[in-house]
């Protein structure tokens, strides 16, 4: 359900905040999807894997609001997850099966290091949007206490 | 208009944030389903569930104490884009409408209960309470 919200609230930053929580999961399915395929020689489109990379876009949380703090928030997605085109490693193997006629089979361009520094910052992004949403709670709780 | 018919505006919207609940928490049970689209609870005449109290007050459109055809409406959910096996349930979005929903229950039951003292303390000839 979309809830149109007229001013910035615990309920809109919830909302931006679960926003997050989505574009980190599915950046780390790019990432695990990575890292499953650093090996992979062997495509549907034919060559080795291309690294794909995750794009996110901010995206207006209410666009038609007419409050201006409100018409500032934006959530984020994950909007495009785009093949990364450097070239991977050529390694001479002349007995591997995709190896071209001089002997080299080309590797994905996938860097276990970089696609593990990107998995611990999505991990550490994904912990952060759960932090605040918590707060969030707290806030809204504490602010059911001031009427007792 | 009757004593206690605040609350049971109130309960009106607790009904709501009760029932929505249900149907998130299936939305949940859904994760894994293929094809599956997830399912919200609307209500016609307001967005936020304290809304409740005010509309009704004043309005014709809801009768106080006719539960059973409280305008609820379950509606499948625009917002998740179906994912490769159809399944349309996307775990933060959902989690957080839990939350929120449980929040705004919360919020509701708290004015009923403000509500039910003042009385309480009304009929108290205003000494205890």
């Amino acid at each position: 359900m979309k809830t149109a919200n007229a001013t910035a609230g615990v309920f809109s930053a919830m909302e931006v905040a679960a926003s997050g929580l989505t574009a980190e999961r599915g950046r780390m399915n790019v990432v695990a999807g990575n890292l499953a395929n650093a090996r992979t020689t062997r495509t549907a489109e034919g060559g080795p894997y291309k690294r794909l990379d995750p794009v996110f876009s901010a995206k207006p949380l209410s666009p038609g609001t007419f409050d201006p703090i409100l018409k500032k928030v934006e959530t984020v997605q994950l909007s495009e997850v785009r093949p990364d085109q450097t070239p991977g490693t050529k390694v001479y193997e002349p007995g591997h099966p995709d190896a071209n006629a001089d002997g080299y089979v080309e590797y994905p361009n996938v860097n276990v290091v970089t696609e593990m520094v990107n998995m611990m910052t999505a991990s550490r992004a994904y912990e952060a949007g759960v932090t605040s949403i918590e707060s969030l709670k707290s806030m809204a709780r504490a602010a059911l206490r001031i009427g007792k | 208009m009757a004593l206690i018919d605040t609350v049971e505006h109130l309960k009106t919207g607790l009904d709501y944030h009760l029932q929505r609940h249900n149907l998130l928490a299936s939305n949940l049970a859904h994760l894994d389903t293929p094809g599956y689209t997830p399912v919200d609870l609307t209500r016609d005449k307001f967005e936020g569930a304290l809304h409740v109290a005010l509309d009704t007050t004043h309005g014709g459109h809801l009768a106080g104490t006719t539960h059973t055809e409280q305008g609820f409406r379950v509606v499948s959910d625009p917002k998740g884009g179906p994912g490769g096996d159809g399944n349309g349930v996307d775990l933060d979005q959902e989690t957080v409408k839990i939350a929120s929903n449980q929040l705004r229950y919360d919020m509701i039951a708290q004015l009923a209960s403000a509500e039910l003292s003042g009385l309480a303390w009304a009929a108290n000839d205003g000494k205890a309470g």
